[in-house]
């Protein structure tokens, strides 16, 4: 589906800006591999991310999905560098021609805002309170393309044009108090793809925002990476979402991968029982259904190791003892998943009965 | 802007009332009361005090006393010491200079090493230097200002002899003279006020560092500086503004102390004389004195905090 949008004016075409081409193929521009995130806490350190692999061409949105604490925005913030003092980062993140990895926060300020940018959920709290819009987003052209007060004032101004914001004059002399939380997320969009940054992380950038104004963004996000290249990793735990917008799935389970493809082989033809039971969970229009399925908690305590959904599967059986791997992926774009029961798995698994 | 300056002046006058009504209080708490003070404990029988509370209106009612001091207080007249009969401003005046100088010294003194400090153990809250500023200002804090007084009048002063244990030299005769018997007070002063600040400076400089907001700014690619010094302490320094007339009341409170030990002949020193000496009009004009500097600095720093923070300004928000 793609959303209905009410203003005219849409984001500049490609030719408009011959530094930036337009490429639907390709090398990827992001590509992550085994990356693992460790955050200390009181009692030892936590795992929140364990072997993930990912990479995203241009043009091409991913979405990663899982419920709270599945370890998506912690993904999102290792893509950044912006892990929280203390994370132990592992695992190779390339972004563009570099690798990331283990680099200096020296090295991950010159790469935010010129090859990746991230936008939020929170929409106004993500805008600093006492500093104007105008100020703001032009202090990201200062910092990062060394333009002085003048040009980076009226590259705002075009900035701000390309979100489809209207009355941009006084939207630039107005604090994030003064606006509605769908301006203030197109302004932070506006930052984002601004400075030449061809990857778009975008951690729930439309949770908190109503649907109407949701779609409106989500059209935005989308036509940036057809028009301009844009490669997105979108982060949800709306299936909707992400079923409308990405080209390829990441559903993930405690950390890990449970299954990944193309957004469509995903959800329709579900291998992992979290991923059937997910969508089980989201309510759909035009479906008579009085009810939501909801995931069973842990029904019992199984010996560490094994799957770690099987204390909530609802087919598991003696193989899921032994923790099952992520199949190698046979082409781009694989539909795999984690599970002895998937057809893409281990030959003693079959399709599960549903 | 005007709203916000209009808003706080209406709620300033019911406020120096208040401050009015004490001050005036103040001679008629106090057990003997002014014309026992006057005659002093040689003095004469019933006739004298009721011949002095009668030229001094003190025999009229509570409530037109009350109206006689508003109504002189509003003119100006601040009344005559009842020690050397002198005009209360002119003493005042005779003793504001030392006090100011000591006061402004320490304030800004304290300033640029507290915001220094407070930004710094912010940006390296996570390394030994962040912690060390913090400990260091939690030693600061809880030295207090009366023993350091007298130690560094004794050591430097006396002992070593580098500057004057005690004694002041008005800025007329002299720079150097005059910076050599203020640079110990105003160093003395600043220790706790300066810790004072970075504490306070440093625990909002982290809450701004660690918002969505700034990490937005790291996201997008901002240089540091500008995420330090534009957008984060931009928000840090609102907490500390509405804390300075505070800090400024607590300087003045520590100046008496201060001014006692070195011997400065300052308005601290006169407050001391005045309550020994029950010199009533004294004690209220620079009570009432005092007071009234705090709620201007009050309403100073509710507008300059409108200035910085926009929400304050429009009355939305927090």
């Amino acid at each position: 589906m793609v959303p209905k949008r009410g203003r005219a004016a849409g984001p500049r075409s490609g030719t408009e800006r011959p530094d930036r081409p337009v490429t639907n193929d390709g090398e990827p521009v992001l590509s992550v591999a085994d990356l693992s995130v460790e955050y200390p806490t009181p009692t030892g350190p936590l795992r929140a991310v364990s072997r993930f692999t990912m990479s995203v061409r241009p043009g091409q949105v991913v979405g990663i999905a899982g419920e709270s604490g599945s370890g998506k925005t912690a993904v999102a913030l290792a893509l950044m560098g912006l892990s929280p003092s203390g994370a132990a980062v592992s695992g190779s993140i390339r972004l563009g021609d570099q690798e990331m990895a283990g680099r200096s926060e020296q090295a991950w300020r010159r790469t935010r805002g010129h090859v990746a940018s991230m936008v939020f959920q929170e929409t106004q709290a993500a805008l600093n309170p006492t500093v104007s819009i105008g100020t703001q987003v032009s202090a990201v052209f200062s910092s990062s393309l060394g333009l002085p007060r003048r040009e980076a004032r009226s590259e705002t101004v075009e900035a701000l044009r390309r979100v489809q914001l209207t009355d941009v004059d006084r939207v630039m002399r107005s604090y994030p108090h003064q606006l509605s939380g769908g301006m203030c997320q197109r302004v932070v969009i506006a930052m984002a793809v601004s400075c030449g940054s061809r990857i778009l992380i975008a951690d729930e950038p439309t949770t908190a925002l109503d649907v109407r104004v949701q779609q409106e963004i989500l059209g935005l996000i989308r036509r940036f990476a057809e028009t301009e290249g844009l490669a997105v990793v979108l982060i949800s735990h709306d299936l909707s979402v992400l079923e409308d917008m990405c080209d390829e799935l990441i559903i993930m389970y405690q950390g890990e991968i449970a299954e990944t493809g193309p957004t469509r082989d995903v959800l329709t033809s579900p291998q992992h029982p979290y991923t059937r039971q997910l969508l089980a969970c989201s309510p759909r229009l035009g479906t008579t259904a009085t009810r939501l399925a909801e995931i069973p908690k842990a029904q019992r305590t199984w010996p560490e190791g094994g799957c770690l959904y099987r204390s909530r599967c609802d087919v598991a059986f003696e193989k899921c003892g032994e923790h099952p791997q992520l199949p190698l992926a046979l082409g781009p774009a694989a539909h795999r998943a984690r599970c002895w029961r998937a057809n893409s798995g281990s030959p003693e698994g079959g399709q599960w009965q549903a | 802007m005007a709203g916000l300056i209009a808003r706080r002046l209406v709620a300033f006058a019911p406020t120096l009332l208040i401050v009015a009504i004490i001050t005036f209080a103040l001679e008629h708490i106090v057990p003997g009361g002014p014309a026992l003070a006057l005659v002093g404990a040689s003095g004469g029988g019933s006739r004298t005090i009721a011949l002095i509370n009668q030229q001094l209106g003190l025999n009229k009612p509570l409530l037109a006393q009350f109206g006689t001091y508003i109504g002189h207080v509003l003119q100006g007249q601040l009344g005559q010491s009842y020690i050397n009969h002198a005009p209360v401003s002119t003493i005042i005046g005779q003793h504001l200079g030392p006090s100011i100088e000591l006061i402004a010294g320490a304030l800004v003194l304290s300033l640029i090493l507290g915001v220094g400090a407070g930004i710094l153990s912010a940006v390296k809250r996570d390394t030994r230097l962040g912690q060390l500023i913090l400990t260091a200002s939690g030693g600061g804090l809880s030295i207090p200002d009366f023993w350091l007084a007298t130690l560094a009048a004794g050591i430097v002063g006396v002992d070593l002899k580098l500057l004057p244990a005690t004694g002041y030299v008005p800025l007329s005769d002299g720079l150097v003279p005059n910076l050599r018997t203020m640079i110990m007070p105003v160093i003395i002063l600043s220790i706790p006020t300066s810790a004072f600040i970075c504490r306070h400076l440093r625990s909002s400089m982290t809450a701004a560092l660690e918002s969505p907001y700034i990490r937005t700014s790291w996201a997008m690619g901002v240089r540091a500086p500008v995420i330090y010094f534009r957008f984060a302490l931009r928000n840090a320094v609102t907490p500390v503004i509405n804390f300075l007339p505070l800090v400024i009341s607590g300087l003045i409170g520590a100046t008496v102390v201060v001014e006692f030990v070195f011997a400065i002949p300052g308005i601290g020193s006169e407050i001391i004389s005045a309550v020994t000496d029950r010199d009533y009009p004294t004690l209220q004009a620079i009570v009432l004195m005092v007071a009234v500097v705090v709620l201007v600095l009050n309403l100073l720093a509710d507008v300059a905090v409108g200035a910085i923070d926009p929400r304050v300004r429009s009355g939305a928000g927090t």
